[in-house]
C-alpha cells in the first residue's frame, strides 16, 4: 500500500490555484489576512508558574513555554487582567500593559506559545494565544470588571465541573461553565489525572416535536418535524429544513442526511448494487451496474443493508454478516409499534432513553396515520478530561454524556493521544436496576472508573461450522448469542461451508468473559428445527471453542423427515392446464374453467364448454365471464346447480345441483397434477405443510419448479376454492370442476351429434 | 482583588491566518476531494468552498488542535463532495477521465494504482485515502464520512480485497 501513498503524494493543489484561491479569500476575509495581524509578544511561564511579558518584534520574537497548556491559558488570561492569581497552582503575575517575556526551565513536554496583541477594551482584556507549529490562534477576552472575594475558596475543577453539573435551571452561568471549560485547554496530553470539565453538548440542547406519516398503501415513510434550536429559532418541514442549523464541522449537511435520509442499500457478495435514499418528500435511487446477483434455483438472493438516519440498524453486529431476501419488508412500514419505537428512537437519535419520546395523540386520515411525538433532551451535559490508564499502558480520556432527566448515561468516547477514539453505547445501571434515580457525580464518576476496567475494543471471531456431507436440503442456520439472535445464514445443498463472523463486544459478554453462542438449523421446507452446535466465545482471547459436538444426527433427521413427505406426493398425470378440466358428465360435456387474477386485478382467460350442438370453447378476456349474445343454448354450473342460457337469460333447471361439486378430497390430487401438468418427473411437485385456519378451511403448500402453490379448500366438501401462487402472487379461483375425474379426457371438447 | 472569568464561550474568538491555512490544507482538501471525486476541476472547487466556508465560520467553531481543525476541513469537503455526486449536474454528466494524470507526474507503477482505485467505488476511494494515506483509524474515518464504523471496516476490507485482486493483475500483465 505504500503506492498509494506515493500515488497521493503527488496530488495536490498546484501553486496557481492556491495563489488565487489566496486571493480571494483575503479579498473576502481580509481581517485574517497576514497584515492585519498585531504585534506580537512572548511569554514564557518559570518554574514557579510566574509568567513575563516583554515586548517583541512584530516577526515574531521569544517564544512562550509551558509545560501545560492548561496553565499556560490560564495563566494568559489573569496575567493580562491584572496579575491576579486565578488558581493555587498557577499564580500568575504581570507588572504593567507592556509584554515581556522571561526564558526559564521547561520540560520536555513543553508547548511552544506565542502571545500578540494585548491589549484593552473597555472593560475587556484581548489576548492573543498563538501555538507555534500551528497554524491556528486563539484571542481570550477577559472581563476585567469582575472580581472575586479572596475568602472564598478557589474549586477544583471537579468540584466548578460538579457545580455546574448540578444545576438544573437554564439560566446557569455561562459564563462559569466557559471558565470551567476554558481554564484548560481541551488537548488530553496536557490534563492530569481528575481534571474535569463539563459542558453543555449542544446538539442535544434542543426538543422536537414531530409528527410521522406512515402511508398505508406505499412503502414510504415520511417524516415532519418542528425544532426549536439553541439560538432560538424554529425549523420546520417535511422536505428541505427552512435554515441550516450551527452543529457540527458543516451544519447543513449533518442536519439534512440526520433528519432526512432514510437509506436502503441492496448489496450482492459485498459490492453495491442499489441504494434508495429519501429526503424528505424526494427520493433519490442509485444503481450500480455490473453486480452479480446471487441466484439459487430461481431465486435471486441480495444482501440488504437499511439504514435509517444513517445509521444501520444491525451496527453493532457486523452489518455485512446479515443478508436478506430482497423481498425483506421495509424497516419504514411497520405494521405494529413495536418496530416504530425504533424508527422513532433512531431519528431522535436516542438508543438509551425511551422514556424521553412520549406520544401525545394519534390521527388517522383517509390514507395515513399521524403519530405525535414530544421529545426534549434539553439537559445532556457533557464531562471531559477524566483521564486513565488502560492495561496497554495507553492514557485514554472519556468523553461522558449524561441526560439529567432521564438519569441515564448516554455514551462514553475514549481518546488516546488524540487519535484513538472510539464510541461505547453503555447500558444504564439505573434503568436496568429499574430506578429512574439520577446518579449523582460521585457514583458517575465510579461508573467511568469502572467501565474502564472492562474496556475493549470492537474484535471478531470467526468460526466455521462443519455440516454433514451428505446433507441435502435448504436450511437457515440461525446464530444466537445469549437468547439474542444474532445473525442467520441460508444453505443449501448447493453450497458446503457456513461461517460466523461475531464481535466479542456486546452486552452479553462481559470483559473476560466467556458467552454461549448457540446454532440452531431449521428445515425451510418442513419448519422443523433442531439446536445443532455451541460454541463458547471468550471475549478476553477472542477465540471460539465447538462445547460439545455437533448435533449431525439431529439435522439429518430433519433432513430425513422433508424427503419423505417430498415422496408422498409423487403422482403422474398428463394433459395441460385448458383442457385438463374438460369433460363428460352423464353424456354431456361439461365445462370447466378457472378466472386468474393477479394482483387482484382478472386478467386472464376462461374456457367454456357447453353441451348440445352448439359447443364452443371460447375465450374471454379480462372481466367479460358472460356468455356471448347467441342463440345457442348452453348450460353452465355452479354452485346452485345447472343453469341454461338462452337468449340472453339463466334459467336454473329445476332439482339441479351442481354436478361438479366433490365431496371429498381424494380427487383434489388429480387436480393439483393437472394444474402443474407433472407428466415427466414427479419429484418436481413437492408437499410442504398442510394448515387449517379460521374459516374453516384446510390450505395445503405445494412447491413445483421452484414456485410455491397454496390450495385453499372448503374443509367439508373438500371443495377447491382457489389457488394461489406465492411467488407470483397470481391468483386462481376454479368455478366448477368435475365430479368425475375417471371420464376426463384432455382433448377439446367433442360436437354433439 | 481583582479576578477574570472568560465572559462566555462565543466570544473567545480563534485567529486564523489565510496563508497559512490554505499552505497547510489545501493540498490535504484537494486529496480528499480528489479521492472522491476523482475530477480535478471539481476537487478545486471543492477546496474553494471549503476554505471559503471555513473562514465564514472559524470564529464560532470550536476547534482546538491542528487534528481537529484537518479532521474538520475534510469532514466538510468529503460531506461536500458527496452533495456533487448526489447532484442533478453530477448525475447528468457523467465525469469524464480524468486526463490530469500526467500533471502529477504518476510513474507507471503509480498509474497502475491509480487505474485500479478508478475501479472502485467513490466511497471506498474515499476510504482508502483516509486510511492509507492520511493514517486515520476506522473510527476517525467513520466520523469524517458519518458512517458506522462496521461501514467503514467492511469497505476497507472490500476495497482491500478488490485491489488485491486488481493489482495482481496489474503486477501479471506487467510481468508479461
Amino acid at each position: 500500500m505504500n503506492r498509494i501513498s506515493d500515488l497521493y503524494d503527488k496530488v495536490g493543489l498546484c501553486a496557481d490555484k492556491k495563489t488565487e484561491l489566496k486571493a480571494a479569500l483575503k479579498a473576502k476575509y481580509p481581517q485574517y489576512a497576514n497584515d492585519n495581524v498585531g504585534s506580537q509578544e512572548e511569554i514564557v511561564l518559570n518554574k514557579s508558574d510566574d509568567i513575563q511579558t516583554t515586548p517583541i518584534t512584530a516577526s515574531h520574537g521569544a517564544q512562550v513555554r509551558s509545560r501545560a497548556a492548561a496553565g499556560i491559558a490560564a495563566a494568559i488570561m489573569l496575567t493580562i487582567g491584572c496579575g491576579t492569581y486565578f488558581m493555587k497552582h498557577n499564580s500568575l503575575k504581570r507588572d504593567n500593559d507592556s509584554s515581556y517575556v522571561n526564558s526559564s526551565e521547561d520540560g520536555d513536554d513543553s508547548t511552544d506559545i506565542l502571545l500578540t496583541d494585548d491589549s484593552s477594551q473597555g472593560d475587556y482584556s484581548v489576548v492573543t494565544v498563538d501555538i507555534n507549529d500551528s497554524a491556528s490562534s486563539r484571542i481570550y477576552v477577559i472581563d476585567d470588571s469582575l472580581e472575586t472575594d479572596e475568602s472564598v475558596p478557589v474549586k477544583t475543577p471537579l468540584e466548578s465541573a460538579l457545580e455546574i453539573y448540578g444545576s438544573s435551571s437554564k439560566g446557569e452561568s455561562s459564563s462559569s461553565k466557559a471558565a470551567v471549560n476554558d481554564s484548560k485547554p481541551s488537548d488530553s496530553s496536557s490534563k492530569a489525572d481528575g481534571d474535569v470539565t463539563v459542558e453543555t453538548d449542544p446538539s442535544y440542547d434542543k426538543s422536537f416535536t414531530a409528527a410521522f406519516c406512515k402511508k398505508l398503501d406505499s412503502r414510504l415513510f415520511t417524516a415532519e418535524w418542528d425544532e426549536k434550536t439553541t439560538d432560538g429559532k424554529t425549523y420546520d418541514g417535511s422536505s428541505e429544513p427552512v435554515e441550516r442549523l450551527p452543529k457540527g464541522p458543516d451544519a447543513s449537511i449533518e442536519y439534512t442526511e440526520a433528519c432526512h435520509s432514510n437509506k436502503r442499500a441492496i448489496e450482492v457478495n459485498g459490492e453495491r448494487l442499489h441504494t434508495t435514499e429519501y429526503y424528505g418528500s424526494d427520493k433519490y435511487e442509485t444503481y450500480y451496474d455490473d453486480v452479480p446477483v446471487e441466484e439459487y434455483d430461481g431465486t435471486k438472493y441480495y444482501y440488504v443493508f437499511d439504514y435509517i438516519n444513517g445509521e444501520h440498524p444491525y451496527v453493532d453486529e457486523a452489518p455485512y454478516t446479515h443478508h436478506y431476501l430482497e423481498t425483506e419488508p421495509s424497516p419504514f412500514i411497520r405494521d405494529n409499534d413495536t418496530n416504530n419505537e425504533q424508527i422513532y428512537r433512531m431519528f431522535f437519535h436516542m438508543s438509551l432513553s425511551p422514556r424521553e419520546l412520549r406520544l401525545t395523540k394519534a390521527e388517522t386520515s383517509s390514507d395515513e396515520v399521524k403519530e405525535y411525538f414530544s421529545y426534549s433532551a434539553s439537559e445532556h451535559p457533557v464531562l471531559k478530561g477524566i483521564l486513565f490508564t488502560n492495561d496497554m499502558g495507553d492514557q485514554l480520556e472519556y468523553v461522558l454524556t449524561y441526560n439529567k432527566s432521564t438519569g441515564m448515561l448516554k455514551t462514553v468516547t475514549v481518546n488516546a493521544n488524540g487519535k484513538e477514539a472510539a464510541v461505547y453505547t453503555l447500558t444504564n445501571f439505573s434503568e436496568s436496576a429499574g430506578s429512574v434515580k439520577a446518579p449523582d457525580y460521585n457514583e458517575f464518576i465510579e461508573l467511568c472508573i469502572k467501565e474502564n476496567e472492562k474496556m475493549r475494543t470492537h474484535r471478531f471471531v470467526t468460526f466455521d461450522v462443519e455440516l454433514p456431507a451428505d446433507l441435502t436440503g435448504e436450511y437457515t442456520f440461525e446464530l444466537y448469542k445469549g437468547d439474542r439472535l444474532v445473525d442467520s445464514k441460508d444453505y443449501n445443498s448447493a453450497s458446503s461451508e457456513l461461517w460466523y463472523n461475531i464481535s466479542t463486544f456486546s452486552e452479553e459478554l462481559e470483559h473476560g468473559e466467556s458467552c454461549t453462542c448457540t446454532v440452531k438449523a431449521t428445515n425451510r421446507q418442513t419448519g422443523d428445527s433442531v439446536e445443532y452446535c455451541k460454541y463458547q466465545v471468550k471475549s478476553d482471547s477472542d477465540t471460539a471453542k465447538l462445547t460439545g459436538d455437533y448435533n449431525k444426527q439431529g439435522l439429518l433427521d430433519i433432513a430425513s423427515n422433508s424427503a419423505t413427505q417430498t415422496q408422498t406426493s409423487g403422482l403422474t398425470y398428463s394433459g395441460s392446464f385448458t383442457e385438463a378440466y374438460s369433460g363428460k358428465l352423464n353424456s354431456r360435456y361439461f365445462h370447466a374453467y378457472f378466472i386468474r387474477e393477479v394482483n387482484g386485478r382478472t386478467a386472464s382467460y376462461h374456457y367454456i364448454t357447453a353441451d348440445g350442438d352448439n359447443v364452443c370453447t371460447e375465450y374471454s378476456e379480462a372481466g367479460k365471464l358472460d356468455p356471448d349474445e347467441t342463440n345457442n343454448i348452453k348450460e353452465y354450473y355452479n354452485d346452485d346447480g345447472i343453469y341454461t342460457y338462452r337468449n340472453g337469460t339463466f334459467e336454473r333447471r329445476n332439482g339441479s345441483s351442481n354436478p361438479l361439486s366433490r365431496a371429498n378430497d381424494s380427487d383434489n390430487s388429480l387436480l393439483r397434477q393437472k394444474f402443474f401438468n407433472t407428466p415427466a418427473d414427479p419429484k418436481n411437485m413437492t408437499f410442504t405443510k398442510r394448515e387449517k385456519i379460521k374459516d374453516e378451511s384446510v390450505t395445503e403448500y405445494f412447491t413445483y419448479n421452484g414456485q410455491e402453490y397454496k390450495f385453499c379448500y372448503r374443509e367439508n366438501s373438500g371443495e377447491l376454492v382457489r389457488i394461489v401462487n406465492t411467488t407470483s402472487n397470481e391468483e386462481y379461483t376454479l368455478i366448477s370442476f368435475s365430479d368425475h375425474p375417471e371420464e376426463v379426457n384432455c382433448t377439446a371438447p367433442e360436437k354433439r351429434k | 482583588m481583582k479576578a477574570f472569568k472568560i465572559l462566555t464561550r462565543e466570544v473567545i474568538k480563534v485567529m486564523y491566518d489565510i496563508d497559512s491555512i490554505v499552505d497547510r490544507y489545501s493540498d490535504d482538501i484537494f486529496r480528499a476531494a480528489y479521492s472522491y471525486l476523482n475530477d480535478v476541476h471539481e476537487a478545486q472547487d471543492v477546496v474553494s468552498e471549503v476554505l471559503m466556508k471555513f473562514f465564514s465560520c472559524c470564529e464560532t467553531l470550536d476547534i482546538h488542535t491542528d487534528e481537529h481543525l484537518k479532521a474538520w476541513l475534510l469532514r466538510v469537503a468529503v460531506n461536500l463532495s458527496k452533495n456533487i455526486i448526489k447532484s442533478a449536474r453530477w448525475r447528468k454528466n457523467v465525469p469524464q477521465d480524468d486526463d490530469y494524470q500526467a500533471e502529477f507526474l504518476w510513474n507507471e507503477s503509480e498509474l497502475d494504482v491509480k487505474q485500479a482505485l478508478d475501479k472502485l467505488p467513490n466511497e471506498y476511494r474515499a476510504v482508502i485515502y483516509l486510511y492509507y494515506y492520511e493514517g486515520y483509524k476506522t473510527t476517525e474515518i467513520a466520523q469524517i464520512l458519518e458512517l458506522p464504523k462496521g461501514t467503514v471496516v467492511s469497505r476497507l476490507d472490500r476495497a482491500r480485497k478488490k485491489l488485491g485482486t486488481l493489482l495482481a493483475d496489474y503486477g501479471k500483465e506487467s510481468m508479461a
